[in-house]
């Protein structure tokens, strides 16, 4: 069953669609989608329609929402950095439609990533878990070094690179700009002040990271290959050592999907996104089935 | 890509008395579905169907048809047979041209893979991966070879529509005027007497652009024709 819902958040309405099995009664634990740049709710190429569909027939409910200024919701958009009220109020609203405890695994991608994830250490209760996509923790700095290992080093050992470079055919002048650039940015010289001067999203990668760390329930990171905002999370994970322990005891765990792109655009790589995510769901886990409910 | 900004123009026109139903055809949006098992006829007749339930639920009998790019050309296509039921066409860019209009969105496939690439190597030619296999992907969007040959029925269809009820063409783009295409067609109707406006404003394609949340000289255009059209 599908239902359009309404509820409301800092005075606005907002809308979305929640994803029921028809075989279910009770629900213990519920998805909770939230999206990712400019997109609504129903994602980039329809991403979350087929997820929440998917999900729902393994018997696991599914809410999908326009936050605050998003798709058909009120107001004007506010950015990831402001979805609390939004995730709160989808929250709030679900205790009161089923009117029983329920937990919530919430389910994310990009900036809403980093969005649950500041979310979760500050509000942990009713969260049994939650699953980051490729989460966004970029800053100019980090870009650049991502850049520098994932793409530039990648190209070296790339034959046709290494032809092109072979029959002269390189825009040499344009390569040497663009990792110039990135150079300058990645902080290698410290005389450039304005790439030392602090700014919030300076500080981002530290929030999200401590974040993870603070929240002490199931994460799982499924991570694309083909995605610079994938590969600058990877390297801000690895950096951060009180992350380790996080990783021995499995509270958090990863998955690479290797060849996909930020929004798993290619089939197959959507079908192994929705294993993964089955999988991770099943790992976090709400009742004896493995599914989020009682059934009928 | 557009839905913000016509959730936004939506708002504006039923707070001034014009109420407004917006619907996701089959395979779209929040509808059911797979875009792998639709087709342009399939179109036609979910718009047919989303009049019909409009006028149960709301008692309306008269309506504007409103179309942004592909929707205007369905809005065009489906005025001749209903007209009884059509109070005017408000056209937003209207595709005019079907089969052009798929070739460019295949296209689309080319250069988002050539530029991901990056290194001159061939990508697959969609067309040719659509007669091999019968299917390719766009953006991430299936497009099957009976999705692909309904725009081919179509072909240029639309632009040879006679509206007998009032037309509102908006033409949007970054150029000083109205495309070649539109300008004809707002001839063809104006020599055959049908009521027709042409109005062009300059603006980014918002169809084509993240992080754009409303068209507000749109929004005013269409509100303003719509009061004129009524009186």
């Amino acid at each position: 069953m599908e239902e359009v819902v309404q509820f409301t958040c800092n005075h606005k309405r907002l809308y979305g669609i929640l994803h029921f099995p028809d075989t279910m009664i009770k629900p213990e634990t519920i998805v909770i989608m939230v999206t990712g740049g400019p997109q609504v709710r129903t994602g980039a190429h329809r991403l979350y329609v087929q997820l929440s569909r998917f999900l729902c027939a393994n018997n696991w409910p599914t809410l999908r929402f326009d936050y605050e200024g998003m798709g058909d919701s009120e107001g004007n958009f506010v950015g990831f950095q402001n979805l609390e009220p939004s995730i709160t109020a989808a929250m709030t609203f679900l205790q009161e439609k089923f009117r029983h405890p329920v937990q919530f695994i919430f389910w994310s991608l990009c900036d809403g990533a980093t969005a649950v994830a500041l979310y979760g250490a500050r509000h942990p209760q009713q969260i049994r878990g939650m699953i980051l996509c490729n989460p966004l923790v970029i800053t100019d700095e980090g870009l650049a070094r991502s850049t520098i290992r994932h793409y530039y080093c990648k190209r070296l050992f790339e034959k046709e690179f290494l032809y092109k470079i072979i029959r002269f055919d390189l825009d040499v002048k344009d390569t040497i700009r663009s990792l110039w650039q990135s150079l300058k940015n990645a902080q290698f010289f410290i005389n450039d002040k304005a790439a030392c001067a602090e700014s919030t999203s300076h500080q981002l990668p530290a929030m999200v990271m401590d974040s993870l760390h603070r929240f002490s329930r199931p994460i799982r990171i499924i991570l694309s290959t083909d995605d610079i905002v994938a590969s600058n999370f990877q390297d801000e994970l690895k950096k951060d050592a009180q992350l380790d322990l996080d990783y021995q005891k499995q509270k958090i765990t990863l998955r690479v999907i290797e060849g996909a792109d930020h929004t798993f655009v290619a089939p197959w790589a959507k079908k192994q996104l929705f294993r993964h995510t089955l999988k991770a769901l099943s790992e976090i886990g709400a009742s004896g089935s493995g599914a989020g409910g009682e059934p009928s | 890509m557009s839905h913000a900004v016509v959730v936004k123009a939506a708002r504006k026109f039923a707070a001034c008395g014009f109420p407004v139903f917006r619907f996701d055809f089959s395979g779209c949006g929040d509808s059911e579905g797979d875009l792998s098992n639709v087709s342009l006829t399939d179109w036609q007749q979910d718009l047919g169907l989303a009049l019909d339930a409009f006028h149960q639920e709301a008692g309306i009998t008269q309506c504007f048809l409103w179309g942004l790019r592909l929707g205007a050309g369905l809005a065009l296509l489906h005025s001749p047979g209903k007209s009884e039921n059509i109070a005017g066409l408000i056209l937003w860019q209207p595709v005019l041209d079907f089969s052009l209009h798929i070739k460019q969105f295949l296209r689309q496939a080319i250069s988002t893979q050539i530029s991901r690439k990056n290194d001159g190597s061939s990508v697959p030619v969609p067309e040719k991966d659509i007669l091999n296999s019968g299917l390719t992907h766009v953006i991430g969007y299936p497009i099957t070879q009976h999705l692909f040959e309904s725009f081919y029925n179509i072909d240029k269809l639309p632009a040879d529509v006679i509206s007998t009820k009032p037309t509102f063409l908006l033409s949007l783009s970054m150029m000083e005027q109205a495309n070649f295409a539109m300008k004809k067609y707002a001839e063809h109707l104006s020599k055959e007497s049908a009521p027709v406006v042409l109005q062009h404003i300059t603006t980014e394609p918002f169809w084509d652009r993240y992080w754009q949340w409303e068209s507000k000289s749109a929004t005013e255009a269409t509100l303003d024709w719509l009061k004129s059209a009524m009186l």
